[in-house]
């Protein structure tokens, strides 16, 4: 309960989804969780499978303590992109005050530039081709990212943390973009690390710059010089001039002011050719990655949440039972004391049979009386009628494929009333002989096998 | 709430005892927990009642389960004690008599609790057990739910079995104008079975015409989604196992023992989805607790590597491919799939020789260089997709007042018990095998052993998904 006081505030649509997607997991991977008591809860709240799956997933993550995991790796996460980051500011700065080195030498400006550009160009080509159809995009620096946080997430359900995440990101269509994000950030890191180098070291110490060539001409670097100032020139940053460029070979003596444009142009490149398209990417990968992290949804026909849907979204309701059903059925009211006397011998009686039996069933010994079929309320009158005079015994004859219901054996509780002795025939067995087993002994009837052997066995009148 | 409220279409199922009433809210509710079913009079003693709901959670159909009618003859006479002389008290007038007299509270407790429950619905299914011969006490009953003055529709249950009376029922009830009736299995329902109880149901009560309509197409539109699920789940599984591979040194006994692993985790993903089917169907184990499916490990009938198996399907197999310590899976050389086709070509030709020949297969293996792969087999794919459809079959057609477990056996196709050479092809023709679209699939699965959640690292891919949703779709027209 003091886990709920801890936050208060209603978790944001990420996490709940991220959430749901990490138990999923694990309730395929491993077992499902029991969650008897979270599903009356979830069934009491909004309908909408959804959103059911949401708030089963909230509830048994907070049980289960998946949540406050979820959250430490999130932490996690953050620690390892900070730490990312601010490598990633200090290898720029170094690799700057590489480019331009101790001050002793000139600089030599193409390596300088590639230097500092060289490895950015190379990756942000492969970013954008890994949007190329078939290309599988790269995950350097991100996921250096994953590998880090994954060291400080440690402990159970940590992978499945980072399992999750990339699985509903990439359900989402936006983990390429997080991913891409993370990386660009960092590159956005390094080179706002290499500029403050680069500002603070020229602001500070005396550096020359110049290019050298063997093979090619001078006019080469003119025109490069040209063409890589020209979009920072919009922004106000100066190109050396044509003559200035020919006369930086190394071979002439060049005033401060030609080497002060120089650091201007090479700071000019910087930001236009490194970080400004960083900057692009970055903001436009966070943009794409919001807008479809903001339309997560809910897929039922994930392995996982398919099996939930039949409890989730139950399809019938029970409505109870109208009152509690009365005690076990009594069959004592139904016995009555037999007659004393009797009149006649043996006499045979279908029960029940149907109307297209075949009567009876066996040729009746002599002296046997046949009273016949039983069935209707009609049969049922002159049945009575005719036991006014009862046998000694009588012979009901049952289908056993029959059940032996209350109105059976309240019919057989009235025979009884009138008859001394009754036995039971049953045919087509064995059908639910049991049954009737059960309901003749209830009902103190003995039941015989064959129509001949009820007849053979007449025992001698009772001595009442 | 701009929603317009549905009134509920409120039916009683009665019937005498013990001819399947609460199986068949079982079946209807697919819910093998409702009531308690036993093959003994007087199960249900009380009148219990549950709502379908439609998808939107409204009620929509409510069933109530009554107890049976025993003792029909002597309520009749119990009404005709109650009427005077010279009175000509209505149906429903007689019945009110007979809850309010005493007799009502004592003897015919049950009765008067399943005509008071007639007295206030829609209308009543009469179940019927059609293996039970018809008798005088059934029409004394079918009087008796008359007099209530509510369309009856009988509903004959057990219609599938041998010495079922179906013909003699119609007739009787028919004399007793009851014209209408539904033949309604409630262990083995008709596909199309609750639509026709409710288009008998839509003729009775007219008024009552939209409601029924709309549940009629609610409870269709229920049955393509479990479809469609199960689709997904059979083509989860065949991702799965498609995109398995392990990587094996050369040397044959820890290849024993990678092929082991990998059968080992074919067949848990299989049980898997097994469970998954029943799950999604609303079976489950728990439903038998004397009748374990017969689905685990090697009760499914047949274990899932054995030769047999994949012949009781029809699926042919190369001789030597099938059998041995590496039976079901095939040896791929490491070439990260890139040049599958060769690959596979190549670990046929070992699997076919490993059969009594070790040396040869150690030869030829010991020609490829770098590590090896191994994957399961082409058939045995197959075997998994036939296995899991018929099982998604087998489960649409059952009902939920089922009994008896499921025979692996069953499952197979009749008509492919036995399978001969070179039919394979004609098969997959007749619909008998996979259709041959899920191969490319298969084959792109194949490749990325990262797509296999029961794999060494799974990995998210979109093109999984798109797969995936391909591949049942193929499966769902297949089922």
């Amino acid at each position: 309960m003091t886990r709920h006081a801890t936050h208060s505030k209603p978790d944001s649509p990420f996490l709940r989804h991220w959430l749901a997607e990490a138990l999923r997991l694990r309730e395929t991977q491993r077992e499902p969780v029991d969650d008897t008591a979270e599903l009356d809860a979830v069934l009491q709240g909004p309908a909408g499978l959804d959103e059911r799956i949401l708030r089963r997933a909230a509830l048994l993550g907070e049980r289960e303590g998946l949540r406050a995991r979820l959250v430490r790796w999130a932490a996690s996460a953050r620690l390892a992109l900070i730490l990312l980051w601010v490598m990633a500011l200090f290898t720029g700065m170094g690799t700057a005050a590489a480019a331009l080195g101790a001050g002793d030498r000139p600089v030599n400006l193409a390596l300088a530039l590639l230097a500092l550009l060289g490895l950015h160009a190379a990756t942000l080509l492969i970013w954008l081709l890994s949007f190329l159809p078939g290309i599988v995009p790269s995950t350097g620096l991100s996921g250096f990212w994953l590998w880090l946080t994954a060291k400080f997430a440690r402990g159970p359900d940590a992978a499945l943390a980072g399992q999750a995440l990339a699985s509903l990101l990439t359900r989402a269509r936006a983990w390429r973009h997080i991913l891409g994000g993370i990386s660009h950030g960092a590159w956005i890191a390094a080179f706002v690390g290499a500029l403050a180098a680069l500002l603070m070291l020229l602001s500070t110490r005396r550096y020359a710059f110049q290019w050298e060539t063997t093979l090619l001409s001078p006019d080469a670097f003119v025109a490069m010089a040209h063409a890589l100032g020209a979009v920072p020139a919009q922004l106000g940053f100066p190109i050396p001039d044509s003559a200035v460029i020919a006369r930086s070979d190394g071979l002439h003596i060049l005033p401060a002011a030609a080497q002060a444009q120089w650091s201007a142009w090479l700071i000019g490149c910087v930001v236009v050719w490194g970080l400004l398209p960083r900057l692009i990417a970055g903001l436009a990968s966070v943009w794409v990655a919001r807008r479809r992290l903001r339309s997560l949804r809910i897929d039922p026909g994930l392995p996982g949440w398919l099996e939930l849907r039949e409890r989730l979204m139950p399809r019938h309701q029970a409505l109870g039972i109208d009152a509690p059903a009365p005690g076990p059925a009594a069959g004592a009211p139904w016995s009555r004391p037999a007659p004393a006397a009797f009149a006649g011998a043996l006499a045979i009686l279908g029960f029940e049979l149907g109307a297209q039996a075949e009567w009876p069933p066996a040729p009746l010994p002599n002296g046997v009386r046949d009273m016949g079929l039983c069935d209707s309320r009609g049969d049922r009158r002159r049945i009575l009628d005719q036991l006014r005079q009862p046998p000694r015994r009588l012979l009901l004859v049952c289908d056993a494929r029959q059940t032996p219901d209350r109105g059976t054996r309240a019919w057989l509780a009235e025979l009884q009333g009138l008859c001394p002795r009754i036995d039971m025939l049953l045919l087509h067995r064995p059908g639910r002989e049991a049954i009737w087993h059960a309901a003749l002994d209830a009902q103190g009837i003995a039941a015989t096998p064959s129509i001949a052997h009820w007849a053979d066995a007449d025992p001698p009148p009772d001595h009442d | 709430m701009t929603e317009p409220t549905i009134v509920p279409i409120d039916l009683a199922v009665v019937g005498h005892t013990n001819t399947g009433k609460t199986s068949l809210l079982r079946t209807l509710l697919r819910d093998p927990d409702f009531g308690e079913v036993a093959d003994q009079p007087g199960t249900t003693r009380h009148v219990e009642s549950a709502q379908l709901l439609t998808e939107d959670g409204l009620p929509i159909l409510i069933l109530r389960d009554t107890p049976g009618l025993e003792d029909s003859m002597a309520v009749l006479d119990a009404v005709d004690r109650l009427v005077g002389p010279d009175e000509r008290p209505d149906g429903p007038e007689r019945i009110r008599r007979l809850l309010e007299s005493p007799e009502a509270l004592q003897r015919f407790e049950q009765e008067a609790r399943v005509l008071a429950t007639v007295l206030e619905c829609d209308a009543a299914l009469y179940v019927v057990d059609v293996r039970d011969p018809v008798l005088a006490k059934h029409r004394d009953e079918l009087g008796l739910l008359a007099a209530c003055g509510r369309p009856i529709l009988p509903v004959l249950n057990f219609t599938h079995s041998v010495n079922g009376q179906s013909d003699a029922w119609r007739d009787a009830l028919a004399r007793l104008g009851l014209h209408a009736t539904v033949d309604f299995d409630t262990v083995a329902p008709a596909l199309d079975g609750e639509a026709q109880m409710i288009d008998r149901l839509a003729l009775m009560l007219d008024r009552r015409a939209d409601t029924l309509a709309r549940l009629r197409a609610d409870l269709e539109s229920q049955r393509l989604r479990r479809r469609v699920d199960a689709a997904r789940l059979i083509a989860e599984l065949l991702m799965d196992a498609a995109a398995l591979r392990l990587l094996c040194p050369q040397d044959s006994t820890d290849m024993a023992t990678v092929t082991v692993s990998l059968r080992k985790r074919t067949r848990e993903r299989e049980q898997q989805c097994v469970q998954a089917l029943l799950k999604r169907y609303r079976f489950s184990r728990a439903t038998f607790p004397h009748h374990p499916l017969p689905l685990e490990g090697e009760r499914w009938g047949m274990d899932l590597f054995n030769p047999q198996a994949l012949k009781a399907f029809g699926i042919q197999v190369g001789k030597g491919l099938a059998t041995g310590a590496m039976a079901g899976a095939t040896i791929d050389a490491f070439t990260g799939g890139l040049s599958l086709g060769t690959a596979t070509l190549l670990g046929a030709a070992v699997g076919g020789l490993w059969q009594g020949a070790h040396q040869w297969g150690k030869r030829l293996i010991g020609r490829v260089a770098g590590h090896l792969e191994i994957t399961v087999d082409d058939p045995v794919l197959q075997l998994l997709g036939l296995r899991q459809l018929a099982l998604a079959r087998a489960l649409e057609r059952r009902g939920h007042a089922a009994w008896q477990p499921i025979d692996g056996g069953t499952l197979t196709p009749p008509a492919q018990a036995l399978d001969t050479e070179g039919e394979g092809a004609t098969r997959a023709a007749q619909g008998a095998l996979l259709p041959e679209a899920v191969w490319p699939i298969l084959r792109e699965a194949r490749g990325h052993p990262e797509w296999s959640s029961i794999g060494v690292a799974p990995v998210a891919d979109p093109r999984r998904d798109v797969l995936v949703a391909r591949l049942a779709a193929l499966l769902d027209a297949a089922l």
